[in-house]
């Protein structure tokens, strides 16, 4: 599967508009700050956050409840605004892109996986991978192949007519793994993917992830979980919005391997 | 009584935090039942302001109209015959024409004395009566004129001044006023009071005819007295005609022949239009509602303490807009019933058939529009409740299929329209309410058009400004409660897809799609309802007017687009409010 393919929305090019992803970091931040409330009320929950993520990077954000991982995803992904800071993306500026810009841009650049799913509850496992695509303007014979295919890489074919309610929660996610990888984005970013799932699951989700790190694709996990965090190239720790610890794991790849069991 | 007391208690708590749905439910209930309290208190309106004129000015209850030269002799034959008790000295008169301000129109002037009559003592509303000189002006004829007191009225050649204005129940209420044009077809008029000389020199060579006011012992025989007493030994000679004192109710309330129809069928829109309101209010509410039900069954609520809880509050409401709807039409009626001013003004306590339409109306709309959600919440179990949204989506396999074939606004707006059909069809309701109305005004104009094209009377012209008047009126309510409904059911469709719209958005639909996806769900079943809407409207006015006609189909091409581009743009404002907020912010707020 190639998850970096050529591929691109309505009048964003590769080249053109996020420039070339293989001279920098595919997605770089630069003093990162998001403020929400005013006077007492007031709570920094990303505060002057900078980072680089190279292409075919698993990073994974750590840090307590509350610390700001979900809102520093959202502001990646260009799901929400900095207050101050930049955000690049494929080397291009996507924290000044307007709400229609940005809708572009993540059709085919983003792909999100979210610890809730947020699968649409009255369509089918197929008909929700399919939808980026459609929404991306591609035909539904092609949508509908490539969601068989990706359903058939995270090993739902037997699964595609299932509403999200007849699936378990690890299938759940696998579908919203699915969804997230259809538009074959830059970057992949999941939000706690495994904070609602069981240990079996779990496995599975990771296992899922694995697959997508060996085909290069660049993976931005934020998890609470020491030892999903472990599986990544490299942990950054955020502690009251701030970056406490960026620390590259070279033993990403074993400690994952450690984890579901492939190795004693 | 302390589970009373605790309904009692989150009712309050639950009016005090979200007082705008209360007024919302209540505006919309009470429109729709002083709208049917109007169109069911008109006719009694008249007969009580009638019946409150005739008993202060002493109103006869039949009079007999003679050309008789002299008619005394006739005035003691009908006081000696069976069954009358009082007839007042007769009153000469004569039908002309007066002009006053620019404007001509007929009226019976009549000669009084400056003493009371035994029967018909006209109420005078301003100024004073009859001097020599002075003319008192019937008070509907007064308005229909536009004359004050000092104005002058022309009358035979000979201006006189206004000196007052007065009330009478001994004819029907201008333009029904001109008892004296004699035998033949009249044209109808006002009545103008003047001395007695003052009228006989007025009247010139007009033969004069005369007015005999006369009391029965039973008021309610008037109508067949004149048929078994006045035969023709006691009518003599001359040409007699009596009108009994309910033919003058008749005349009154054959004013307002369209105005009523208007106003129940007016009503019956209304209804309908808040009927949306209130479920577009229980379709906001039920996520609320459900969560609540499933903490009060959690701490020990039974099922049918929660319905109650949730019907309570719905059905307190209904009552207060129930009383304030009759209390509204109730105050309103007198004013409309009596279009020219002719009558004394009453309100008068509402029927029990008014109370128990009114009641019946308001708790069908209720119930029909809450009583869904309500047995949803308290049917679902506890745990459900706590947990799941209030209300499952359906899936729709081969609606999703086709609609992966269309622009992206139309996939989302027609999966939105499959996720709530309800609310699309609601949506089409108040749409097609509106345009029943909207058409049913247009037809009003052109039947008007056709109607002056033919000639109208002065009869025909107050009725048709009276039935232009509450048409309006009507129209302006139902128009003011559909865009409100418009821009709610809009603003609701995007509370209740908010976490949809999120991740759609988060999958990459741009905001003006999702505004154009929720403007697309509303306009679809709009056209349905537009096309429902404008020949009922047409049918509607044909099944209660004289005269069949249609709207230029020039005028329906440009009410239909109309109507359609206020749905979008109605529907565009809370969308766009909607998509200001970042997708992001959306899905962290929402639960799963």
């Amino acid at each position: 599967m190639t998850t970096r393919g050529g591929r691109w929305g309505r009048g964003l090019t590769r080249r053109g508009d996020l420039g070339d992803v293989a001279a920098g970091p595919v997605l770089r931040a630069v003093g990162l700050s998001r403020v929400y409330g005013q006077g007492e009320g007031r709570v920094v929950a990303v505060d002057g956050v900078d980072l680089d993520i190279p292409s075919g990077q698993t990073l994974a954000v750590t840090g307590p409840s509350g610390c700001g991982k979900s809102t520093l995803l959202h502001l990646l992904g260009g799901l929400d605004r900095p207050d101050e800071g930049e955000v690049w993306l494929g080397g291009r500026r996507i924290d000044l892109l307007g709400e229609r810009a940005l809708a572009r841009l993540r059709r085919r650049a983003v792909g999100f996986v979210h610890q809730d799913f947020h699968l649409m509850d009255e369509l089918t496992a197929a008909e929700n991978v399919e939808l980026p695509a459609l929404l991306a303007g591609d035909s539904p014979r092609t949508a509908r192949r490539r969601a068989a295919a990706l359903l058939d890489r995270v090993g739902l074919a037997d699964r595609d007519r299932h509403l999200p309610s007849e699936l378990s929660g690890g299938q759940r996610q696998r579908v919203a793994i699915a969804r997230a990888l259809v538009n074959e984005p830059l970057v992949v970013l999941a939000d706690e993917p495994t904070g609602n799932l069981d240990t079996a699951a779990t496995h599975d989700v990771l296992r899922l992830f694995a697959d997508l790190r060996a085909t290069g694709q660049t993976l931005v996990l934020v998890t609470h979980d020491e030892r999903v965090a472990a599986t990544a190239d490299r942990v950054v720790s955020l502690r009251d919005g701030a970056s406490a610890e960026d620390m590259p794991l070279a033993v990403g790849g074993s400690q994952l391997g450690t984890l579901l069991g492939w190795e004693e | 009584m302390g589970r009373l007391l605790l309904i009692w208690r989150l009712i309050a708590r639950d009016l005090r935090r979200r007082p705008g749905e209360a007024v919302m439910f209540l505006l919309a209930v009470t429109a729709a039942t002083a709208s049917l309290t109007l169109g069911m208190a008109t006719d009694n309106a008249v007969a009580a302001g009638y019946m409150k004129t005739r008993e202060a000015t002493a109103g006869p209850d039949i009079t007999a109209i003679t050309t008789a030269t002299d008619p005394s002799a006739l005035a003691r034959r009908i006081a000696d015959a069976p069954g009358v008790d009082t007839v007042a000295v007769p009153v000469p008169g004569f039908s002309t024409t007066v002009r006053a301000g620019g404007r001509t129109d007929n009226a019976a002037v009549e000669g009084r004395e400056r003493t009371a009559s035994a029967v018909d003592r006209p109420l005078v509303t301003s100024g004073t009566w009859v001097r020599d000189g002075g003319a008192v002006v019937e008070r509907g004829f007064a308005e229909a004129l536009g004359v004050r007191l000092g104005d002058r009225v022309t009358i035979g050649g000979r201006a006189y001044p206004v000196v007052g204005t007065a009330v009478s129940a001994a004819t029907a209420v201008y333009p029904w006023g001109n008892w004296a044009s004699g035998p033949g077809p009249s044209d109808g008029g006002g009545r103008i009071w003047l001395t007695a000389d003052d009228a006989r020199a007025a009247a010139g060579d007009a033969s004069l005819l005369y007015l005999l006011n006369i009391k029965l012992s039973d008021p309610d025989a008037a109508p067949s007295w004149a048929d078994s007493a006045l035969i023709d030994d006691t009518r003599g000679q001359g040409w007699v005609n009596t009108h009994p004192w309910q033919t003058f109710v008749d005349g009154d309330t054959r004013l307002l022949r369209s105005v009523r129809p208007t106003l129940v069928v007016g009503g019956g829109l209304l209804a309908a239009a808040s009927l949306v309101t209130l479920a577009s209010l229980a379709a906001v509410r039920a996520p609320r509602d459900h969560r609540r039900a499933g903490l009060f069954k959690a701490v020990g609520a039974t099922p049918r303490t929660v319905a109650a809880l949730l019907l309570a509050q719905y059905l307190l409401l209904t009552v207060v807009a129930a009383a304030g709807g009759v209390t509204v039409g109730c105050l309103i009626a007198p004013a409309l019933a009596d279009p020219s001013a002719g009558l004394l003004n009453t309100a008068g306590p509402p029927t029990t058939k008014i109370v128990a339409a009114v009641t019946v109306l308001a708790l069908l709309v209720t119930l029909i529009g809450t009583l869904g959600p309500v047995l949803r919440t308290v049917r679902s179990s506890t745990v459900d409740t706590l947990a799941d949204p209030a209300r499952p989506t359906t899936y729709r396999p081969r609606l999703t299929a086709m609609t992966a074939y269309l622009p992206t606004p139309f996939l989302i707006g027609v999966r939105l329209i499959a996720r709530r059909p309800g609310r699309a069809a609601l949506s089409a309701v108040g749409t097609a309410a509106t345009t029943v109305m909207v058409t049913a005004v247009l037809t009003f104009q052109v039947s008007l058009e056709a109607d002056a094209a033919q000639g109208t009377s002065t009869v025909e012209d107050i009725r048709n400004a009276v039935t232009g008047q509450v048409m309006l009126g009507v129209t302006v309510v139902l128009v003011a409660l559909s865009v409100l409904n418009t821009v709610f059911v809009g603003w609701s469709a995007a509370v209740q897809a908010r976490r949809a719209l999120a991740v759609t958005r988060t999958l990459g639909a741009t905001p003006g799609q999702v505004i154009a996806a929720l403007c697309i769900a509303q306009l679809l079943p709009a056209v349905g309802a537009i096309a429902v809407g404008i020949p009922t409207g047409i049918g509607l006015f044909a099944l209660f007017s004289a005269v069949v006609v249609t709207p230029p189909a020039s005028w329906l091409a440009a009410a239909a687009p109309a109507v359609l581009l206020a749905v979008a743009a109605l529907t565009a404002l809370p969308a766009w409010l909607h998509t200001r907020s970042p997708a992001g912010r959306v899905l962290n707020a929402e639960p799963a």
